[in-house]
This record gives structure tokens, sequence and C-alpha cells, in this order.
């Protein structure tokens, strides 16, 4: 492999793992927030509030449902709107990160869900407040499933971000494309192949341990 | 059947155990005509129906009934959990503010529950916090600084006798051990009303005992008010003042201990009396009365639990017991080299105004001892 091609190889790597991180974090903060909604205003919940909870329901399940490579597609006028261009990996970000929120609130969902009811009970019987609950209770006792859960979420943005590579976002799907596929360059398909196994690795090692470490069950 | 003293339960740290025990008033809770029905799709559910008493301040009050009686929808009554949908709940604290717990609102009732501990069947500890921490959530729910909490939680977790357990995760302490950090994060900010929901219907029966006798030091210490709910008669008899006992939402009866279990009235009473009866053959239970009389003999039950060091001493007992004690009934396993098991002995020498002192010289022996009641001394 010529230094040219080394330097392509690298920003490649560098640009995946932008994208995945920024589009990562943005889950994270809208994703978490939306599953303690749809936790808190289900039924039995500390903000039971039916109807909110209908229309939210639906609407996760509805980005759930659309294919990645659908969405991708269907919000590029949204992308424009956002981040004012369709190409690079800042336009792959916001489709990306809207195909991960509803699958990510999803999942930590089921594990806010999960957490005793007999736990809410106790703080409310301490006069807890229905934030505290949220703040004292809820999070901390579901973290270690919601930290499996993003580790999940973080792995299927790194394949969903090298498909967004194959409509021109860059990154290491790109770079497959381009040189692997077009150009027939064997090598550095493998070593595409090879760097995504080995963030895959490192990201369900790390996320596995810290859940891990948290679950004090 | 009436029961006196039993070993008190003596956890380790007494002088940081004393600070704790601030001594104060108990809380006054007051049933008015109270009901509860749930909505439920199958129609309407009646919990509980014209419910009306009173428990007084620092008193051990139980409520007994079999699954489903109601007993849990009750005492959730008292700190909100369940609004009454009939009368009302009346709780007064110690300085004797009266509250009416279906009306407050969401700020009263937080300002209302964090003077009402309460502990559960499966304890509810977090079990992604330390003892320490789930000691101390009250405390830091109420915004207490760190060293606010630090100083508290040191004295309650001596006062329950796991200080050494301090950082330790839920998941690693026994069944016991967590109903004492439940009770320990109960007791934070020195509650005037200590509710126990089936407080020990999780443990194993030695576990049970050791927990209702530190519920029973804490009352007497901090002379708050407990309210205990369970189906099981022995943790009554054991610690409980008085019992009122439920039976398909309505209370049946109502009374001091010995009178209820003594002189049982009611079905649903000898309903939930009847595995415990069954411990004394027909003939000898029969004979037993719950007070004296004119002729009466007191009945000891001396218990030999195998925590004693030695064989069981025959000759301090009968010292302590006087001429012409007669062994009823009784029996004593060794078991590993421990003595245990339960003698029945009455003992004509021992005057009814001399109980309480033979009683507690026998506790020195030190077998476990108590009278069970009376039988007639002329048989
Ligand atoms: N949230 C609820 N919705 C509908 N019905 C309820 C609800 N809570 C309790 N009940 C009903 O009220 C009755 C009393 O229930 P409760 O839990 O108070 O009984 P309990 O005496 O505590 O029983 P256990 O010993 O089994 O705990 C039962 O018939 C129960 O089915
Ligand atoms: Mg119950």
């Amino acid at each position: 492999m010529s230094t040219a091609l080394f330097n392509l190889f690298l920003n490649a790597v560098w640009e995946t793992l932008l994208m995945v991180g920024v589009s990562g974090l943005v889950t994270l903060l809208v994703g978490g927030p939306l599953a303690v909604v749809l936790v808190t205003t289900g039924p039995g919940g500390v903000f039971e509030a039916p109807r909110l909870n209908q229309v939210l329901g639906a609407v996760v399940n509805g980005f759930r449902s659309t294919p990645f490579i659908i969405l991708l597609v269907a919000l590029i006028p949204f992308t424009r709107l956002i981040v004012g261009t369709t190409i690079g990996i800042w336009a792959a970000i916001v489709p990306l990160s809207i195909a991960a929120i509803p699958f990510f609130a999803r999942i930590a969902e089921v594990s806010l869900r999960e957490v005793d009811r007999g736990l809410v009970e106790a703080a409310q019987a301490m006069g807890a407040s229905r934030l505290q609950i949220i703040t004292s209770v809820l999070v901390p006792e579901a973290l270690p499933g919601v930290v499996a859960g993003f580790t999940i979420t973080l792995v299927s943005l790194i394949s969903s971000s090298a498909m967004a590579g194959a409509v021109g976002a860059g990154g290491l799907g790109d770079l497959a494309i381009r040189y692997g596929y077009q150009r027939f360059e064997t090598t550095v398909m493998l070593l595409v192949i090879a760097v995504l196994i080995a963030i895959v690795m490192i990201v369900q090692g790390t996320g596995d341990w810290f859940a891990h470490r948290l679950n004090k069950r | 059947m009436t029961i006196y003293a039993v070993r008190p339960h003596t956890p380790d740290g007494d002088a940081a155990a004393a600070r704790a025990a601030r001594p104060r008033h108990g809380g006054r809770v007051t049933f008015e005509n109270v009901g509860k029905a749930f909505d439920t799709p199958g129609g309407q559910v009646s919990a509980l129906r014209g419910i009306g008493f009173t428990v007084e301040p620092g008193e051990i009050f139980g409520v007994i009934g079999r699954s489903g009686a109601g007993k849990s929808t009750l005492i959730r009554t008292v700190n909100g959990l369940e609004k009454p949908t009939a009368g009302r709940v009346l709780v007064e604290n110690a300085a004797g503010e009266r509250a009416d717990v279906g009306s407050l609102s969401i700020g009263e009732l937080a300002r209302l529950r964090r003077d009402i501990g309460m502990i559960f069947q499966h304890f509810n500890l977090l079990s992604s916090k330390t003892v320490e921490r789930n000691v101390g959530l009250p405390l830091r729910l109420a915004g207490a600084s760190r060293a606010e909490e630090a100083g508290r939680v040191a004295e309650l977790l001596a006062l329950v006798g796991l200080s050494d357990k301090r950082g330790r995760y839920p998941r690693e302490l026994s069944g016991g051990q967590k109903q004492r950090v439940g009770i320990a994060r109960a007791l934070a900010r020195h509650p005037a009303i200590l509710l126990c929901d089936e407080a020990t219907s999780a443990l194993d029966p030695e576990t049970t005992l050791s927990i209702l006798d530190l519920l029973k030091d804490i009352n007497r210490r901090l002379g708050l008010t407990v309210i205990l709910i369970t189906h099981e008669m022995e943790a009554i008899r054991h610690i409980c003042d008085r019992v009122a006992v439920i039976e398909k939402g309505e209370i049946v009866e109502i009374g001091p201990v010995w009178q209820v279990f003594g002189d049982p009235r009611e079905e649903a009473t000898r309903a939930l009396l009847k595995p415990h009866a069954d411990e004394l053959p027909d003939d000898l239970s029969g004979r037993i009365v719950p007070l004296p009389g004119e002729r009466t003999v007191p009945v000891f039950a001396v218990t030999y639990t195998g925590a004693e060091a030695g064989e069981p001493d025959l000759g301090g007992l009968f010292g302590v017991l006087g001429e012409g004690a007669r062994l009823l009934h009784g029996s004593l396993d060794r078991i590993q080299g421990h003595a245990q098991g339960r003698l029945l002995i009455a003992a004509p020498a021992v005057a009814p105004q001399q109980a309480a002192q033979a009683l507690a010289r026998l506790n020195t022996l030190p077998p476990r001892a108590e009278i069970i009641g009376y039988v007639d001394g002329a048989l």
C-alpha cells in the first residue's frame, strides 16, 4: 500500500470514529431522557400520561421500523436544514443519530422498566419527589442495563456508519467502496474489515467491562 | 397467651447507639371509618371497610390477617401510598400537629412521609448502592450535607449492629442483615412512626426473632410508634402490645395481645392461632389459662436455644423455681453438642408478685424464659 493510500486509510478510521462518537453522544443525550420519559409517562409511572406516552411510542416505533438505508435518503432535506450539506461525515451524523435514538431509547426503556416497583415505593415512602425518584432510584438501578444497551447501540452505529459511507459520507465504508470494490484493492478491503472488527471488539469489551463493574445485583 | 420479658437485643456500639437514640415521643394514628375500593377491569374490589381504631404514641401495634385480607392496603394509607376512598386517616406527630393524610398536597405529603419510616418484606434496598449509601438515602433526599449524612449513618449502623458492613452491597448481605439496613434507613430522619409491612415474612424463624427484638429495642429506646403488619402470629406475640385481626377488609377483633390470643372470640382469629396452639398437647393447652386466678400456678417456658455454652443447669433452674416445681411438658435435643429445646415447668412456689423476679433470675442462667400462662394449682 502506498503512503498516500495509507494516509487515506488513517483518515477514514478517524472519520468513522468521529461519526460514531458524535452520533453516539447525541444518541445518549437524547435517547436516554427519551427512555426516561417513555417509562415514567407509561402505565404506573411516576408521571403517568397515557396520551403523551402513546404518541411518543408511535413515533419511536415509526423510526424503528424504517430501514436505515431508507431513512438515510428520506432525511436528506432535514439533514440539509440542520448541517447545510448532504455529504460528508457531519451530514451522516444526522441520520445516524436519528436512527440510533429510538433504538437506544427502547433498550434503555426495558432496563428502566425492570427496576423493582418496590424500590420506587420505598423512595416515595421516604418522601422523595418524582424527579428524585428518577435520579436516585430509576437511573442508578437501571444503569448496568443501560450501559450494556448503549454498547449494543454503538456497535450498530459502527455498521450503520459504514453503510452511510456508501452514499458518500466518508469513513471506512466509503474507503472500502471506492478502493476495495471499485478499484479491486483487496488489501484495502481486508484492512477495513479487520479494523472494523477491532473497533467493534474494543467497544464491546469496554462496554461489557463497565456494565459488569456497575452491576452490584 | 401473654408473654413477658425475653432477652433484650444488645447491638454493638452502645455509645453511638445511645446518641442515635434521642428519646422522643411517638406519633398517633387514628383511622376514622376508613374504606378503600379499587377499580379493576373486573369491577370494584372493596379492600377495606369501616376501619376505625387508634394507635397510641409509643405503642407496638400489630395487624394480623390472612393473605388478601387488606393488611398492606391498611398500612399504606398511613403514609399516603394508598388513598382511602372513604373516611380519613389522621396522623399526629410528636409535636401534636395533626394531618389528614388523604387531603395533603404533594409537598405536605412528602413532609409527612419524612416523619414516618417504613420497612418492607423484600427490604427494597437499592442494589446499586452500598449499605452506607442506602441508609443515607432519606437524608440525601432531604438535602442533608455529606458530613451530616456520614455522622447519622454511623449512628444508625451502630444501632442495628452493622457498622462493619457499611461498604458492602445488599447482595453481599443475608436477609436479616438486609432488613437491619432497611430498619436503619427507616429511622434515618428520627421518625415518630415506623410502619412494618411483613418485615419478617421472608426470614427464617431465628432471624425473625432477632429482627423483632431489634424493633422492640428501638421502640423502647426511641419511644416511636410501631405498626406491624403480618400473617405470622409469632411476630405479634413476640413484641406487640395490642393487635387487630383483619378479615376480608374489616377489623373483626382488637385488643391487648394476651387477650385476643388468649381468648380469641372470632373464628378468623382462631384460624390464625391454630398452627401455634398445636405446639402443646391438647389436654395441656386446654388447662393453661392466660391470666393468674385464685389458685393458679405460673407456667414457665424455659427455652434452650443452643447458643449458651454448656449443658442445661437443672439445679440452678429449680433453685429459682423452688419447692414442688413440676415438669409439665418439654423436650431437649442435643444437636452437635448444643442443647436445644423447651421445657414447660409449673412452679407453685413462685407467688404471682415474684414471677417477674423469678423470670429475671432465670434469664441470667441463661436459658430464655417466659411465662406462657397459668394452670390450676390443685391439679
Ligand atoms: N392496586 C390494587 N388494585 C386492585 N386491587 C387491589 C390492589 N391492591 C390490593 N388489591 C386487593 O385488595 C385486597 C387486599 O390486598 P392487600 O394487599 O392489602 O392484602 P394483604 O392482607 O396485604 O395480603 P398479603 O398478606 O398477601 O400481602 C386484595 O383482594 C387485593 O386483591
Ligand atoms: Mg400485604
